[in-house]
């Protein structure tokens, strides 16, 4: 374009890709506010973890790749993916985890395949997935709330820097009272028991959704709501993702004699993440909005398939990841149609 | 998507206060362009007139006129240069060529809308199939940085009118529509007042790239496919109205006006052809130091400030520079969202880099207009119409190259086959000849009538011979 200054009135859109990124660092801002207050200091440790290392990692990326090492700093896009992966790691976990994981994600899913723009899988959910396959044990370890400020700083960090929760649940137990699962996770493991609905809710439900989720989720809405609003992403992938959870467990629920607790399953874990913030990563996304659609389809359902059949409690990241596989077809049967409707025959 | 305009896609703009069309004085000298493969018929020192012919155009470009009266300083194959006698003294055009089409050819009339695409042969091409059904006025300009049709309209309506009846007659369409944007008020307002009944005023939704001919035909008649393809021809207005003034008051096309702007402002200026663009600097009092870019806003391209107002210079834009470099495409999507054409860019960009001729030709690159609403919303500020431009190009090579190979495969395949055929003639009429020797060595009655005959033979010829000597007086 000749004149960048010369803003068309009815594009409101981010002018930038700094911009897009810094707005969505703003919008992450309430529910990394939720996050620290349900887990204490451990989460604040990640999230620090996880920033410096990203930044690091891909300033070294870019160097090893001859190109400016700040420009990709200053684009603030490594701080959304080591953001994401904070936010979906458990509080006192050794401190490599973080690390290991954002090396992952930035190292292997981002600059292998050519930097930002040419990565077909989520960074962080590529991040994520490596220590969730490799540490299971430590990642299954949240803090029972609201009890989870009540670990001093002085002993969250030497938990962290000492093998974490796992290591030091194993020299004494008195971490053991203040651990507890996540509602999905306890969700899961009652719905494999049998027990009936009325057991399952008084047990996983919070105020209105999961317990230990809700208040989180809710506020990674508001924030997806103005990220909406300020048109960084489009209605279509997280309607396209609720919609088709929502959809398969209320299939579920119909089919079923035990069935899943609809608000544990939209409000508990990472789903509202993964509705506004993770599959609503373009660059791994479908290209148009009815791909799109599709696509975030494809991945709820995978939400529901995992969580329901497979041994993972939280399906997001492989959800997200194997959708991120079919979008080469999504666009590819995208491109038919749209050459179907251009009226020539394909 | 379909915003609340009706439209597809595009881009919505602050329309920018402009001032009336202000005549400045004659410039000191001028540099008139010339058409490629024309020969320029003037001499330096030569004296011309205000209109005077310059060149003898080849078939394909139309006449180049001298812009003013004065002394010829200068011929090039490119251009002529006039010093101007201040005196303005116009050429008459006596014996006018009867038809539009080598009327407008020797006034020089070109598309003014910035293509300057020669008129006569938008004639020409109506005339190859069933005629012209619809004659489109294009009206509708819609770059922000564009107000030389707007002020036409405003201020010389009437005549502006009589040229798309010229247009008209010169076509012979039927049907004829005048599309034009909606927010430019006064202009329609002054449309309504001269233009007769059978002249249909369409009124579109002021969204850049509305004035692009393709969309503008298809928003004023709902008419799918282009607009060769349903027998339509467009032209500018302001082509309309230079048509009034060569058929009417036979004065070829030395002027046009000219949008500069300059800080948010934007000036309308009637400019003689070859005027040079440091005169505006001083006339105007405006400082060319910055850069300078002529075309409009969306798709203008800069220019230096030693060149010459030319036909196709319908705005000037003074701005400082400014270059974002491009950062790698994120996939947002955001250039699909403002696609008039309801193409996928960022696909698009993706198969341009590396170039894949198929992908690309699959996703439709061939309907793209070049109207860069993709660039003015990229995240990243990727050139993609630059890019999308250069592909076309490529693809175009291509096809060239492979019709080049098909004719030469054809030619070898000729030839080829034309040398079978050949061996084969000459191998059948020795096929015969052994067949027939071979039939003839299987039965004996064949073989002794055979034998009879040649001895038959070289009895004639003996008694031929010894006739010969016979007769021979030296024996």
């Amino acid at each position: 374009m000749i004149n960048p200054d010369n803003k068309a009135i009815n594009n409101h859109g981010p002018s930038s890709v700094s911009e897009t990124m810094k707005l969505v660092l703003i919008a992450l801002i309430p529910g990394i506010i939720v996050f620290i207050y349900q887990n204490g200091w451990g989460s604040i440790i990640n999230l620090l973890l996880a920033a410096i290392s990203a930044i690091a990692f891909e300033a070294a990326a870019q160097k090893l790749r001859a190109r400016p090492p700040l420009v990709a700093i200053t684009d603030h896009s490594a701080l959304v993916t080591a953001i994401l992966i904070a936010l979906c790691l458990p509080p006192l976990i050794p401190w490599w985890i973080p690390v290991l994981a954002t090396g992952f994600a930035i190292l292997l899913a981002k600059h292998a395949f050519g930097g930002i723009g040419n990565n077909p899988f989520n960074p962080a959910m590529v991040g994520y997935a490596c220590v969730l396959i490799s540490f299971p044990a430590d990642l299954s370890l949240w803090l029972l709330q609201p009890d989870s400020f009540s670990v001093p700083l002085s002993n969250a960090i030497s938990t962290v820097f000492n093998g974490g929760l796992v290591n030091m649940s194993s020299i004494s137990t008195e971490w053991d009272a203040l651990t507890g699962a996540t509602a999905l996770d306890q969700h899961r493991t009652l719905n494999l028991q049998n027990t009936n609905a009325d057991e399952i809710a008084a047990q996983t439900r919070g105020w209105f959704g999961a317990r230990q989720g809700e208040w989180t989720n809710l506020a990674f809405v508001a924030g997806g709501l103005w990220l909406l609003h300020r048109k960084v992403i489009s209605w279509h992938i997280p309607v396209g993702f609720l919609g088709a959870l929502f959809a398969a467990m209320l299939l579920h629920n119909l089919l079923h004699d035990t069935p899943q607790s609809i608000p544990v399953g939209l409000f508990g874990g990472a789903t509202m993440l993964c509705a506004f913030f993770i599959s609503t990563d373009p660059v791994s996304a479908a290209a148009g909005n009815r791909g799109r659609i599709v696509y975030a389809a494809v991945t709820g359902l995978l939400v529901y398939v995992i969580r329901t059949y497979g041994a993972y409690p939280d399906a997001v990241a492989f959800a997200v990841l194997l959708a991120n596989c079919t979008v080469p077809a999504i666009d590819r049967l995208d491109m038919y149609f749209n050459r179907a409707n251009h009226g020539d025959k394909p | 998507m379909k915003n609340n305009h009706g439209i597809r896609g595009g881009l919505l703009f602050e329309p920018l206060p402009f001032s009336d069309i202000e005549q400045l004085p004659l410039p000191a000298q001028v540099t008139v362009s010339v058409a490629a493969n024309a020969t320029v018929a003037v001499a330096t020192g030569e004296h011309v007139l205000t209109g005077q012919p310059l060149i003898h155009p080849s078939d394909n470009h139309v006449m180049s006129h001298a812009s003013l009266s004065g002394t010829v300083t200068a011929t090039t194959a490119q251009s002529v240069t006039i010093k101007s006698d201040n005196r303005d003294k116009p050429y008459i055009h006596d014996n006018k060529p009867a038809d539009y089409k080598s009327l407008f050819q020797s006034m020089g009339l070109v598309g003014l809308g910035g293509a300057a695409y020669p008129a006569f042969k938008k004639l020409l091409q109506s005339k190859t199939g069933t005629g012209v059904n619809t004659l489109l006025i294009n009206a509708a300009e819609c770059d922000p940085a564009i107000y030389c049709d707007e002020a036409l309209m405003q201020e010389r309506a009437a005549d502006v009118v009589k040229g798309i009846q010229v247009a008209r007659k010169a076509t012979g369409a039927a049907n004829c529509i005048v599309g034009i944007e909606k927010n430019k008020t006064a202009a329609i307002e002054q449309l309504q007042q001269h233009l007769p009944a059978n002249i249909t005023l369409a009124v579109v939704p002021a969204v850049y790239p509305v004035g692009a001919e393709q969309t503008l035909f298809k928003q004023c008649t709902g008419m799918d496919g282009s607009l060769q393809h349903n027998n339509a021809l467009c032209f500018n207005v302001a082509t309309c109205y230079s048509m009034y003034r060569a058929v009417e008051l036979s004065q070829p096309l030395i002027s046009r006006i000219v949008t500069l702007v300059h800080r948010d402002r934007a000036a309308n200026f009637e400019l003689r052809i070859g005027t040079p663009l440091s005169y505006l600097e001083t006339a105007t009092g405006t400082a060319m130091n910055s850069r300078l870019i002529e075309g409009g806003r969306m798709t203008g391209r800069s220019i230096s400030k030693d060149r010459f107002i030319e036909k196709h210079t319908n705005s000037l834009i003074l701005q400082p520079e400014k270059s974002t470099p491009a950062k790698p495409c994120i996939r947002c999507g955001a250039c699909a969202e403002v696609c008039p054409e309801n193409l996928y860019p960022q696909q698009l960009y993706w198969h341009t880099q590396p170039h894949n001729t198929v992908a690309l030709t699959g996703l439709k690159l061939e309907q793209c207009i070049e109207c860069a609403c993709c660039d003015a919303v990229c995240p990243s500020h990727i050139p993609l119409t630059g890019l999308f431009n250069k592909a076309l190009h490529t693809i175009k090579a291509e096809k060239d190259e492979q019709v080049k190979a098909a004719l030469a495969k054809l030619r070898y395949e000729k030839r080829q086959s034309r040398l079978n055929d050949q061996s084969v003639r000459e191998r059948k009429k020795l096929d015969d000849k052994t067949a027939d020797l071979a039939n003839a060595n299987q039965t004996t009655d064949a073989k002794k009538a055979l034998i009879a005959k040649a001895l038959q033979r070289s009895k004639n010829k003996k008694s031929m011979e010894a006739g010969v000597r016979s007769k021979d007086p030296d024996h």
